[in-house]
This record gives C-alpha cells, structure tokens and sequence, in this order.
C-alpha cells in the first residue's frame, strides 16, 4: 500500500530498487522508498529487517550494490561532504569517541558544521544535563544517547537521521524532550527520518510510516491513512465453522464457531461488502493500533 | 563428564584452537631457524658456552609466546562471573590446566629440540617455571586490573621470576655459566610457593573484579592525568573541520611514538649511569637506538592507522564526519608524520648530549663509530617514516583479517626466502639471489606504488599537486639512494631496492587516502 505523495517539491531522500546482500544474505531486497520534505518519517522494522542497513546507505557508509540511493539529490558515496554536512545523525550504537571531553567533543564536531549553533548547543548541553568537562568514557549510556542528539541537532540540519534514538533513554527524555525535539524539527519545515521499534513511540510523533521486514518495504503511507485503513472487524456467521473463509483484504483471521475476527486492510464499506459476500455480518468493527497493524503486516 | 575443570579447560582449547597450534608452531619457529642456520654453518656445539645464553634466551621467548596465547586463549575471567562458582574455584581452575598446557608445551618443545639438534638442554625446569611464571603474571593481571599499576604489576611479576629462572644458570649480574640440570627440592619448593602466592593474589584480584570494588589508590594517576589534561585546548576552537580532525589524530595518537623513545632513552640512561659510564658505550647505543627508530615505525603504523573504537573498521561517528576521505586520511598522515619527526628529534637531542660527552672524553664519532656513513642519519628519520606509513595505510583500510594475511604473507615470504638462500643455495648462487630478490622487491614497491597512485586518481582522492609533490620527493630520496649506493659500491639491485623503498615514503600520500574511503564506504 503506498499512498500519494504530499507534497509537489521533490523527495529529501529517493530510493530506487536498492539491493544489498551480505554473503548470501539479502539485507536489502529491491527497496524503493520515498520521503519526503518536511515531517517525521518512520522507519519500522523488527530487529535484522534491514532499517540500519538502509539508514548507512543513506549516509554513504553502504555503497548500493544494485539501484540507486539519492539525499538531498545527491549520491551520498560521490559527495559525502555535501550530504553529511546537512544532516543530523545519531547511531544506533552511539559511537562517540571516548577520550573526549563533552565539551571538547562540541567543540570538535562544531567545525565541521558552518551552521552550528552555539546558543543552542549550549541549551540542549543544559537541558541534557551533560557536564562540559565529563569524559565521555565517564557517560551513562542514557548520557551517551544525549550527547549524540546534541551533537546531531546543533547544526539544524535539514535532515535529522536518528537510528533507535530511544535505546538508552529513560522514559521522561525520551516522552517529553525527544518527542518535543522531533515535533519542533519537523515544525520548523525539517525532515526526520527515525528508525525505532518502540511502535508505540512511532505511532505517536510519526507523521509517515514505512515498514521494512526481511529487507523488503512492507508497507509505505501516512499515519492517519494506515490506521484509517486497517481494522479489526469481528464476523458472525450462520453455521459454526471450522476454518474461516478467505476474505479480500484480509491480513490475518482467528476465532471458532461462528464468531471469527478479521484484521483487514482497505476501505470500509468495501470490507463490509466482502463480509457479506462470504455470508458473515459485522458485529463489531475496530481501529488497530501501529503495533497491531505492524504484527500482522509482517506476520502475512 | 561435565564439571567445572573439563569446562573451563575445553572453553580454553575451544575459544582459540588455531591460535594455540599457531603460538606453538611460533615459539619454536625461532630456535628452529636460528638453530638450523648454526648446524648449516657447523656451529652447533652443546658443549659451547654461547648454547648456555641461547638457550636461555630463547627458553625464555618460547615461554612467553605460549603464556601470552594460553592466557589470551582463556578470554576475559569477568565472563566466569555469574557462575555458581566461588571465587577460589574460578581462580583455580583457570591457572591450573594453563599451567599445565604451558609447562607441557615448554618441555614438549625442548625435547623436540634436543632430539633435532642433538642438544642436552635441560626440560623440566624451564618447564616448571612457564608454569609458575603464567599464575605469578595472571595474578598481577587481575590484582592491577583497569589501572594504571597493570603495568607495573604485570612487569614486576614477570621480572621477578624472569629473574628467577636466569639465576639458576649462574650469578645474576653476569652471563649464564652453566645449565639448570637439576631440579631440587628447594627449586620446586620456590616455584611452589610463587605458585601459592599466585593463587592467593589471583583469588583477591579475580575477587575485587566480581565485586566490582575499585584498587585501593592514592590517586597519583588521577592527579597526573588531570594536570596532563588541562591546558587551552578543551575550549580551543578550531578554523575547519580539517584543523579539527589535525588535533583528534594528534590528540588521540602522537604522544605514542614520542613517549616510547623518551621512555627507552630514560631506561637508557638510568642503566648507563649505574653501569660504567663510558661515553662510547652512550654514543654507541644510541646509534643503535637510532635504528631501532624504524622498527618503532611498525608501533606507530598500527597506532595510527588503526581508526575505530573497536578495531580497524572506522566508527559511525568518524564515517559521518562531513570531510572526504582524503582530508581525513591527510590528517592521519600529518600527525603521523608529526609523531615520527618529534621522536626522531628526542632521540637527536639525546646523541647530540652523548656526542658532547664523548667529545668532553677526548673522543670523537670516527673513533667510536668507524664504519658510519652520512645517510646513517636521515635514514634514521626516512626509516621510520617508510615503516609506519604503508602499514597505516594498511591498517586504514579496514580490515583486520586483510592487514593479517598481509603482514603473516609478507613475513612467510621473507622467511622463505632467507631459509631457501641460507640452506638451498651455495654461496656464489644465494649471491645472484640476493640481488635477485632486491631487485623484485624494489620493483614490486614501485609497482605497488605507481598502482595505488592510479586507483586513487581514478576515484579524485589525489590532487596533481600532490602528485607533483609526492613524485619530486621520490626523485629527491632516489638520488639520495643512488649516492648511498656509490659510496657502498653497492650493486643495481641494491639501487633499485633502494628506489623501491624511496617509493614506499611517498606511496601513503595515494594509499592512506584510497584505504580510508574503502573503509568509510564499504
């Protein structure tokens, strides 16, 4: 399911039918994926779907084995300063270098970056609770994880690139400061693009949704249109059954008797008709949440 | 039967199998060689003193191979701590089937060396000592864990039973007089009880690491640190990402080489005032030092080219920085070079103090040093240079298993070639391929470098100003070659090596460049 592009201008990031395999591995299986300007783009996948696979051949650490890989319209691997010096990111194993100091490490990192704010480093330095002259040896991993989206944000890149941001955050960070963070990012007209697999946490600042499994784009389109068009309904039927008929748009189906419930995917009124068709009625129709939609996306 | 002994003795068999079959085949692979070369020369006599040093020597390698494989083949002992095992079982088990292995291995090695070469060097002493001498270094490992009395400890402990064991050769301050044929009961007594003393400091050091407790510390090191650490450039801002990144390389990896030198000349130093105090015999081991600067190189070019946090693969934070791979690896390059120039200059402060002594002494440097030529010394600082920077090139590409094969290829290469022209060839044919072998390794140097300098060309990691610069630095080294050749009356093969390696000063400027991008880029 892919929905219509939002927006005229054209994507932050094109993906055209990237492949990449690893031994005999396929980490990535014929990706295509567009985002674009502007919101909070989700990157949902379960561990070893490929998401960081698919983040490191955005910022030209993977070269494509196959297909194409455009940021910001450039190839990232021919021109890595053009690319990464307009994006923000924060790695999943928030590999800082140790021997540093936090300020230190600012410091360094500002010279890469002609946009650096200091004012603003300086804020987040103290809405982190980093101490300038801490060792980053000496981090807490919840620090560690801070210091990265410090380090990250302070140049306000177009494009904030942040692979598991939750891992390592206690839940007040990561609810009230990431989220904020984001929103405010996206606010302002920049792009987020965030792998994670806290769903929850997805559902919640995503405006844009991708799910990968097994290396493969499962599932691509706004927030409110995935859950408008993912439902749960529950069907009667007028025998008891022993196995549930198929139905169009189903995903998955379990139950006895006479009572089955189906996750569907599609619109309303033409489940319902479905429904009908297989002789069953609706006695109950709800929403799904993203971690529903998600287990039985991948589950079929 | 499963039990704590057979476990922890197959996890030690099973972690590192091939390690172990290696370290062994290596232990031996220096007497082996030096051995043979004596028998092919008829210079192998039992009875001849010199055996006594060799044996000793060489004992004493063979041991510390096998110790150091053996302990590294056990992996970290924080693994064993959530085991139902108390401390003293962990402890126990962990030296007593090393010991074993180590003491087996040693007298294994001598008694194949006896029978090959029809030796009579004594087995179970030495034996008996690998043994004591793995728990006494273990123990002083774990006791001085994550501190900076490690070295310390770990050097105190290996002395004191390298000490040992040289004593039972003869007096201490002199050259081994006779071997340690018989063990007795007061020897295995001594090994007993550094044994026990082991075993009693390995259960409080392996305790002190299962409780997490820090090593009772006056704070000195910290102190130190502190005072070393301070200074302008923790808020120092720098003008690009380039001038950054000179200070991360330097920062995080100059201070090595530098350090290394000012240690071995304090060392140096120290032993010389205790000793004689003969100005020749400064000048004279500083000249030596001087050489032993390019096999520093070999440190320097792991030190530097080594980029990740973890090992040769480069850390995501470094990969994202927004510089291209040449400016990075340029960066590396300069501080490399920073490094190597700066402990040269140490050690030419150091002669040019122990010239002036010699010249106070009534002497001067032909006396001392007849046979020295004038490109002794900018090879001193060309050598180390030519060294450190292929091998962090290297190393910057990447790839541990790759800079393996390489340097294990390279190395077996050598050895071949020297075993094949010491024990295959008469003296007029090992003639021909000497000069033979110099002139393929010079030419495969200048191949190499010319084929790099191509490939990073193709990808635009090399400006042509840099290659201007890098090819007159080449032709520049190679008239220098070529007067050094003269002045020797050396051979062309010996020009043409000579130019080969001249190529291998400036190859980096492509190389390091070319393997950083494969590293960032993979």
């Amino acid at each position: 399911m892919t929905e219509s592009f939002p927006t005229p201008a054209p994507p932050i990031v094109e993906v055209q039918r990237l492949s990449r395999h690893f031994d005999t591995k396929a980490a990535l299986d014929d990706v295509t994926l567009a985002i674009p300007r502007g919101g909070v783009f989700g990157l949902i996948g379960g561990n070893g779907a490929g998401k960081t696979t698919l983040i490191k051949h955005l910022l030209g650490l993977l070269r494509a084995q196959s297909g194409s890989v455009r940021v910001l319209g450039l190839d990232p691997v021919a021109n890595p300063v053009g690319v990464l010096g307009r994006i923000g990111y924060l790695s999943e194993d928030r590999d800082l270098p140790d021997w540093m100091r936090v300020g230190e490490l600012m410091n360094y990192t500002s010279a890469f970056f002609p946009n650096w704010d200091d004012r603003f480093a300086a804020e987040l330095r103290e809405a982190f609770d980093l101490d300038g002259r801490a060792k980053v040896k000496g981090l807490s991993r919840g620090q560690r994880a801070r210091m990265g989206l410090l380090l990250a944000l302070a140049h306000r890149p177009e494009l904030l690139v942040l692979d598991e941001p939750s891992s390592g955050l206690d839940p007040v960070v990561r609810r009230d400061i990431l989220g904020a963070i984001i929103r405010t990012i996206a606010d302002e007209g920049r792009t987020v693009l965030f792998s994670s697999h806290l769903l929850d946490e997805v559902e919640r600042v995503a405006d844009r949704v991708a799910i990968i499994h097994q290396g493969r784009i499962v599932l691509t389109a706004s927030m409110d249109e995935i859950k408008e068009s993912h439902r749960r309904m529950t069907l009667r039927f007028e025998q008891p059954l022993e196995e549930a008929p198929p139905m169009v748009g189903t995903l998955s189906r379990e139950g006895r008797g006479v009572e089955w419930t189906y996750v569907c995917s599609g619109p309303e009124d033409q489940l319902r008709l479905a429904a009908s068709a297989i002789g069953a009625t609706v006695v109950e129709e709800a929403p799904l949440t993203l971690d529903e939609i998600f287990v039985s996306r991948v589950r079929t | 039967m499963r039990s704590i002994p057979w476990v922890m003795s197959w996890a030690m068999l099973r972690r590192s199998p091939w390690g172990l079959v290696g370290a062994l085949l290596g232990a031996n692979l220096l007497p082996v060689f030096l051995l043979s070369a004596l028998r092919s020369a008829g210079g192998v006599d039992p009875n001849d003193p010199a055996m006594i040093i060799i044996h000793v020597v060489l004992s004493q390698i063979t041991a510390f191979v096998l110790a150091a494989a053996l302990f590294g083949s056990q992996g970290p002992v924080s693994g064993l701590f959530c085991f139902p095992a108390s401390t003293a079982t962990i402890v126990t088990w962990r030296l007593l089937p090393a010991m074993a292995l180590a003491a087996a291995a040693v007298g294994g090695s001598t008694l194949a060396i006896n029978a090959l070469y029809g030796m009579d060097w004594p087995v179970l002493g030495p034996a008996l000592t690998v043994a004591a001498a793995l728990a006494l270094v273990q123990a002083a490992f774990w006791l001085t864990y994550e501190t900076w009395w490690m070295f310390v400890g770990v050097g105190a402990a290996g002395a004191l039973i390298g000490t040992w064991h040289k004593a039972q050769y003869g007096p201490l301050s002199a050259m081994p007089t006779h071997y340690w044929r018989t063990v007795t009961a007061a020897d295995v007594a001594q090994l007993l009880g550094f044994a026990a003393l082991a075993w009693a400091g390995a259960v409080i050091g392996v305790g002190r690491l299962r409780r997490g407790d820090r090593i009772p510390s006056l704070g000195l090191a910290a102190w130190f640190l502190g005072v070393a650490d301070r200074g302008p450039l923790a808020s120092r801002r720098f003008r690009s990402g380039e001038a950054a990144h000179d200070w991360c390389e330097w920062r995080r990896k100059g201070w090595v080489m530098p350090a290394i030198v000012l240690l071995y000349m304090t060392f140096g130093v120290f032993g010389w005032l205790l000793g004689d105090r003969d100005s020749r015999e400064l000048v004279n081991g500083l000249i030596a030092g001087g050489g032993a600067l390019t096999l520093l190189g070999l440190l320097g070019g792991l030190v530097f080219g080594v980029s990740g946090a973890n090992g040769f693969p480069i850390g995501q934070f470094l990969a994202t920085r927004p510089i291209t791979s040449g400016r990075m690896a340029w960066s590396v390059l300069r501080a490399l070079a920073r490094s190597v120039l700066t402990a040269w200059l140490i050690w030419l402060v150091a002669l040019l103090i122990a010239l002036a002594a010699l010249w106070t002494d009534g002497f001067d440097l032909r006396q001392v040093q007849p046979s020295l030529a004038w490109w002794h010394f900018p090879l001193t600082l060309i050598g180390p240079w030519i060294v450190s920077a292929p091998i962090a090139s290297l190393c910057l590409a990447g790839s541990e298993k790759r800079f393996s094969q390489t340097i294990c290829a390279v190395t077996g290469v050598l050895i071949a070639g020297l075993a094949y022209g010491t024990f295959a060839l008469s003296d007029e044919a090992r003639q021909v391929f000497q000069q033979l072998s110099a002139a393929l390794v010079g030419v495969a140097c200048l191949g190499g470098t010319a084929a790099v300098t191509v490939l990073a060309r193709r990808r635009k990691l090399v400006d042509t100003p840099v290659l201007i610069a890098a090819a007159c630095t080449w032709l520049l080294l190679t008239g220098g070659v070529l007067l050094a050749t003269a002045d020797l009356g050396a051979a062309w093969p010996m020009t043409i090596l000579g130019s080969g390696l001249a190529a291998l000063a400036v190859a980096p400027a492509a190389a390091a460049p070319l393997a950083l991008s494969l590293n960032r880029t993979r």
